[in-house]
């Protein structure tokens, strides 16, 4: 089934006339786990902003479970962002310095109204659990947790809303190698557990084909390739693919 | 030898973050140091022209000798003979080493030896890093450039004294992997020509199998593993090491676990009795705890620090799930 269809999205930074997403149209479905892989500032971070709303596109549909997403109000768009979550790149800087690790996730049942007064602790508790933490990092600041371990709130914030859909938005760029490799394990498992789907990015291909099904290739706003990611690994036919390859050691 | 660091210890603040470190460095030699963040890499890349600020506290013991001169032994005028001369360094972040207010060629000009003919020397080297480009452009500041231009006028600028070790401090971690290619083979090109020395410090096996000659794995302020790369990277001894080489994603995984390490880097704090490793390690046994190995050889330059001999089928036999759950 078609989770996500997105079509001819596009977003121009007037001021600077960038088009930073140019006429891009994918589609995801469900269950699967989408790399989307480029350099710094092709475009890979505003698409993930754009399927969220958390900024307006310009020109373009984007259709969750075949509602397009653009019409909707933003009430209604708070109520999708329950299936539709985000996991950001650095854990230093999503959390709050002064909210409480506990409370970090509780907010976000504020928002969402999605869990009764009475299970909260243990929903928050269990969350935590699930991504390898416990009881007693409920009361713990972000200064008392390792980067790993904020990473691991963060998932577990997304998780909160038990959301089909979550990006991925270079969520272990930040991390150390061996730290890394445990996130991305905690990735892989949570995404078979749960069927979730993915939307994967990263500039390193080394963590996309580690992890993806199929692979976008972007460069200044467009997708130069896309297919599946053996395809794509095996035999790249973009020059741009190929640089990148090429650029990539010992993979 | 060029290079040579003999049981360093460096002490910050009451604790000790660099625990005795030998190195050596020959002439045309690159050695990288790997290591995860906070093991103390950095700190010996800057121990080397003693660039630790004193009020952190300083180097405890050991010799660092350059040409066979002891550095720790420098008054300061002998020291500035050799900072930024005979060892200069390229850090992390160009756009936070360039100096913002002043031209790129005024800096590359100031870091030359000699001070005569100075405009056919800055275009000189702006042409052996590749800035062929802005060759007479004077007054072209750093926020002009983009990052991979910025570290090659850093580059420019550390090879302007005709150095004889350069110490790159993760010169790339800030770029794209494309510029990133880039700027290795910039480096190695140089290194060639200019027969170099070089300390390559980094965090990324991938980047220093491609460049460094022998590699040495820091954990927890002191080398557990050294050798040459290939032996390190597919004959890979110390569980440490084994763990790092098993986390690098590729394609190859496919959606299968990481062998990765369970838990996370000890405080230097509240450091284990016995091997540092052993709370994460899955090839523990007892006698671990007992007391710290010693970096010991074993055999074509490969020399770990790990008493237990970590065969291939052993490898095999651990399962993954061997390690501590994280906390």
């Amino acid at each position: 089934m078609e989770l996500l269809k997105v079509d001819n999205l596009s977003k121009i930074f007037k001021k600077h006339r960038v088009k930073a997403v140019d006429d891009v149209s994918f589609s995801i479905f469900k269950g699967e786990v989408l790399g989307l892989v480029g350099e710094s500032g092709c475009g890979k971070s505003t698409l993930a902003k754009l399927i969220l709303r958390l900024i307006d596109a310009d020109k373009g549909n984007i259709f969750y479970k075949e509602k397009d997403l653009l019409k909707f109000s933003h009430g209604d768009m708070r109520k999708a962002r329950k299936d539709l979550q985000i996991i950001f790149q650095d854990p230093y800087a999503s959390l709050d310095p002064m909210i409480r690790i506990g409370e970090v996730i509780e907010e976000v049942y504020d928002i969402h109204k999605n869990v009764p007064e009475r299970d909260r602790k243990n929903k928050t508790v269990e969350l935590l659990e699930t991504v390898g933490l416990g009881e007693t990092y409920l009361k713990r600041l972000p200064s008392e947790l390792s980067g790993g371990e904020r990473q691991r709130v963060g998932i577990a914030r997304a998780l909160a809303t038990d959301p089909e859909f979550i990006i991925c938005d270079e969520p272990v760029s930040s991390l150390d190698i061996s730290i890394q490799a445990q996130i991305l394990n905690l990735l892989i498992e949570l995404q078979k557990k749960k069927n979730l789907t993915y939307l994967f990015i990263s500039h390193d291909l080394g963590v996309i084909g580690s992890i993806c099904d199929r692979v976008m290739v972007m460069q200044s706003g467009r997708f130069v390739e896309f297919g599946s990611c053996e395809d794509v690994f095996r035999n790249p036919g973009h020059e741009y693919t190929k640089t990148l390859f090429k650029s990539v050691l010992l993979s | 030898m060029l290079l040579q660091i003999k049981n360093l210890k460096i002490n910050y603040g009451g604790l000790d973050v660099v625990r005795g470190i030998d190195l050596n460095i020959d002439k045309g030699e690159c050695v990288g140091l790997i290591g995860e963040s906070g093991c103390g890499k950095t700190t010996v890349g800057l121990s080397i022209t003693r660039l630790i600020p004193e009020r952190k506290g300083g180097i405890s013991s050991g010799e660092i000798l350059f040409e066979d001169k002891d550095i720790l032994k420098l008054d300061a005028e002998g020291l500035r003979k050799i900072r930024g001369k005979k060892i200069s360094y390229v850090f992390q972040e160009p756009s936070s080493s360039l100096n913002p207010v002043f031209t790129i060629y005024e800096q590359i000009k100031e870091a030359l030896e000699e001070k005569d003919n100075t405009d056919n020397m800055v275009a000189e080297i702006l042409k052996s890093v590749g800035l062929e480009k802005i060759i007479g452009k004077k007054n072209m500041y750093p926020h002009e450039f983009s990052g991979g231009m910025q570290q090659r006028a850093m580059i420019g600028m550390a090879i302007a004294s005709k150095p004889s070790l350069i110490v790159l401090d993760e010169p790339t971690t800030a770029l794209d992997v494309t510029v990133e290619r880039q700027i290795l083979d910039l480096i190695m090109e140089l290194k060639n020509k200019m027969n170099l020395s070089i300390l390559f410090i980094s965090h990324d096996l991938r980047i220093v199998f491609n460049i460094a000659d022998n590699i040495g794995i820091m954990y927890a302020g002191k080398i557990v593993e050294y050798g040459p790369k290939e032996k390190i990277i597919s004959d890979s001894s110390h569980p440490y090491t084994i763990g790092l080489v098993d986390s690098v994603p590729s394609f190859k995984h496919r959606k299968k676990s990481f062998n990765a390490i369970g838990g996370r880097a000890p405080l230097f704090s509240d450091l284990p009795k016995g091997c540092k490793f052993y709370p994460r390690c899955k090839f523990r046994i007892d006698r671990c705890t007992e007391k710290e190995p010693e970096l010991k050889d074993i055999s074509g330059g490969q020399a770990s620090m790990c008493i237990r001999t970590i065969s291939a089928e052993l490898r095999s036999a651990t399962p993954i799930n061997g390690i501590i759950k994280s906390r």
